[in-house]
């Protein structure tokens, strides 16, 4: 089975090894800056450096173009009723055209940005920035520790939902269900047998999990951490320069 | 000192207790087995001994601390290790040494201290290879060393395991024993929970709990002298001679002829199945042995049509085989295959295999009833209760005879008796012996001696290839676990 969540290549590369932290951020600044951008030069210039970031990251070109496979056909679409005209007759229109091209290049950078944090960051590694991030909004009681705990629990279950799923198809399988057979509301019903002992598996390992945690003595509060994130001195220049060129962007003094 | 006194626990005040008056001490530096069938109370005094569960009567006290005192059993529990029976439920992390850091981290230690506890800990397990591994790739066995390494990194005074052997085969089993003794030789004191003798060969003391009581305490040596008792108190020392009467062979049922299987994992080509070529014939009962990933499962779904096979083919009673033709001929019992029960009731859950294959509603519940009665269980009262509630052999039998209501002609099984006590696994026993009156029955174990009185023929597979041996080879009689 496939498993989205696990689009992580490991790899040794700088853009590896940033801080998550730092590589958030700069997307973040990257995608913001994007929507208010009007000029060309600049899409192609911030192109030019996502798919610079891409070779220094040593990521296959084939991996990359797999990660923007869901916005295709959003794409697609876009382009084409940009493009033509029904009114006074079926024609092409250049300036809606590259209209459409427009929207089309801001969107796959957005995705191919994005992409590019998941592919080069381990989700452990990611949930521990994000965590991090989060931290002030301790102050208004958002309870950061057990958030990141959830997320955490929910990756490290992935596998092994996935494993039991497989195994409960080939059982009902074996049994005779069918999974693609007859009407779509015969097809939804013939999911009945698998869905009703999953759940009622993870119940039963939400119930171990927890008194696996409870022994261990967690409760969220006063924890340490072995994985401490420190920020290193490329990590702080790439966020300060990321920074200021937003604001350069967004202030309109670079256009 | 770990001291359990007068403990009584009690569901309901009309029900029999389940447990009454049970005490006794599990000292640092000793090795203490509790010994039961399933629904003895084992597992209940262990919920008691972690705080998460108060006896209706006595209670636990750990070094001083009382365990029915909420914030003193949370203040107990950092010397208390405990170790469950699945460790696939019990790890919390998505990297080995994040999963051994836990308990140090929530204990607050300073990061240099988790670090040193981390590495020390996996050293102990022999897993210091694996630091940098995701826990879903490690074999059960691994697993469940990573779960022990967990409970080590805390510094623990005891050590609590449920059943900690019962998912593992025996190679691994054999892993887990050896680290219990070695926790023991540190000083830890040891509480270990199991149905089965053979993990309790080495403790200083064991307990016998039967009908809500200690039925007997003492040494293994003294325990072995009660023989006579260990029928009612479901203990199970050798595998009782299963009578099977012999069924002359002349039809085929499957003809395999250079069956190989291979697929990808990442860019290695990986061969689960060489080269298997061996004839079964009809009503035959076949027990095929191997270790965790000897390609047992590889060779079971080809059996059962649920793959295709990557070169040579399978011949089904003289015609190619495929999905198709499986289709309601062949049953397969999967490990666990209680994990898929679903149904409303136990007669729906068992008529959903003849449903499936065609028969009318009255037509299914019809065989349902039949084969719930075949396996022993009344369809009338039973057939009404709720799948979901059942204890491990029950749910295994009403598994089986979902199995047994579409009348395969061949059943395939998967480490049928995995994970149940003495009386569940001769049970199960005796049903495949009775089923192969009527069907091909092709048994896959790592631990062939239950089988081997029963069985026709034995094969052995190991690193995907398959070869016959000697039945007389496997001690009829063998204790449990000794041939490993």
């Amino acid at each position: 089975m496939q498993i989205p969540i696990g689009s992580y290549v490991p790899g040794d590369s700088a853009v590896h090894r940033a801080d998550p932290r730092a590589k958030l951020l700069v997307t973040f600044f990257l995608v913001a800056a994007l929507f208010t951008l009007k000029s060309w030069y600049l899409i192609v210039a911030l192109c030019t450096v996502m798919m610079l970031v891409c070779v220094i990251a040593r990521i296959n070109v084939r991996t990359f173009l797999r990660m923007l496979k869901p916005v295709l056909w959003i794409g697609a679409f876009t382009l084409i009723v940009n493009s033509f005209s029904f009114v006074g007759g079926f024609h092409f229109i250049l300036p809606g055209f590259m209209r459409g091209m427009f929207f089309v290049v801001r969107l796959f950078v957005v995705m191919g940005s994005t992409a590019l944090i998941t592919l080069t960051t381990s989700p452990v590694a990611l949930t521990d920035g994000i965590a991090i991030m989060m931290r002030p909004l301790a102050r208004l009681r958002v309870p950061v520790e057990d958030v990141a705990m959830m997320i955490s629990i929910g990756i490290r279950f992935i596998p092994t939902i996935a494993e039991e799923i497989d195994r409960i198809i080939l059982a009902q399988t074996a049994r005779g269900a069918t999974f693609n057979e007859g009407s779509l509301l015969k097809r939804a019903r013939a999911w009945i047998p698998v869905l009703i002992p999953l759940f009622v598996g993870l119940f039963r390992r939400a119930d171990a999990l927890a008194r696996s945690m409870d022994a261990r003595c967690y409760t969220g509060i006063g924890r340490t951490h072995l994985r401490e994130l420190k920020l290193k001195l490329s990590d702080v220049a790439l966020m300060v320069v990321s920074g200021l060129l937003f604001v350069l962007i967004v202030g309109g003094v670079i256009r | 000192m770990l001291s359990f006194s007068d403990i009584t626990i009690q569901y309901t005040t009309q029900s029999q207790p389940l447990l009454s008056n049970v005490s006794f001490d599990v000292e640092q530096g000793k090795h203490v087995v509790l010994l039961g069938s399933n629904g003895s109370g084992k597992s209940s005094l262990m919920l008691c001994a972690l705080g998460f569960l108060a006896p209706s009567d006595g209670g636990v006290v750990a070094d001083g601390f009382s365990m029915g005192d909420a914030h003193q059993a949370h203040q107990a529990r950092r010397f208390l290790g405990y170790v469950g029976q699945n460790p696939d439920d019990g790890i919390v992390a998505t990297h080995v040494t994040d999963e051994v850091a836990f308990g140090p981290e929530n204990l607050g230690l300073p990061r240099e201290e988790i670090a040193r506890r981390v590495d020390e800990a996996l050293a102990k397990v022999g897993l210091s290879d694996y630091k940098n591994r995701e826990p879903h790739t490690l074999s059960g066995g691994q697993k469940q060393r990573l779960v022990i390494a967990g409970a080590l990194a805390m510094h623990p005074r005891y050590l609590l395991l449920d059943e900690p052997c019962s998912m593992l085969d025996p190679a691994a089993r054999g892993d887990i024993l050896a680290l219990i003794e070695q926790a023991r030789a540190e000083g830890l004191g040891i509480l270990h929970i199991t149905h089965d003798i053979f993990e309790a060969k080495n403790a200083d003391e064991i307990i016998v709990l039967c009908g809500g009581a200690v039925a007997f305490r003492g040494t293994h040596s003294e325990l072995l002298q009660h023989e006579s008792d260990f029928d009612e108190w479901g203990i199970e020392l050798k595998a009782p001679f299963v009578e099977r009467d012999g069924i002359a062979l002349s039809e085929t049922q499957y003809d395999l002829e250079g069956v190989g299987v291979t697929y990808l994992e990442g860019n290695q080509q990986i061969s689960a199945l060489r080269e298997a070529s061996i004839v079964i014939h009809k009503n035959e009962f076949i027990v095929i042995e191997g270790q965790t990933g000897a390609g047992k499962s590889t060779l079971l779904k080809a059996l059962a049509g649920l793959l295709d096979v990557t070169t040579g083919a399978i011949t089904f009673e003289d015609q190619p085989f495929s999905t198709k033709r499986a289709r309601g001929a062949v049953g397969l019992v999967f490990q666990n295959p209680e994990m898929s029960l679903f149904g409303e009731t136990v007669l729906d859950d068992v008529a959903f295999g003849p449903r499936n294959f065609g028969a009318s509603e009255a037509e299914a519940l019809q065989a349902a009833r039949k084969s719930l009665s075949e396996v022993g269980l009344d369809p009338v009262t039973f057939g009404q209760r709720t799948p979901l509630k059942l204890s491990g052999g029950e749910a295994r039998k009403v598994a089986l005879a979902g199995v047994l209501a579409f009348s395969p002609r061949v059943i395939l099984a998967d480490e049928p008796t995995a994970a149940l006590d003495a009386s569940g696994r001769l049970a199960v026993r005796r049903l495949l012996a009775q089923c192969s009156r009527a069907a091909t029955v092709i048994v896959v174990t790592h631990s062939p001696e239950e089988f081997v009185s029963m069985a026709d023929r034995v094969f052995h597979l190991e690193d995907g290839s398959i070869s016959e041996v000697e039945k007389g080879s496997w001690k009829r009689a063998s204790l449990r676990g000794e041939s490993n």
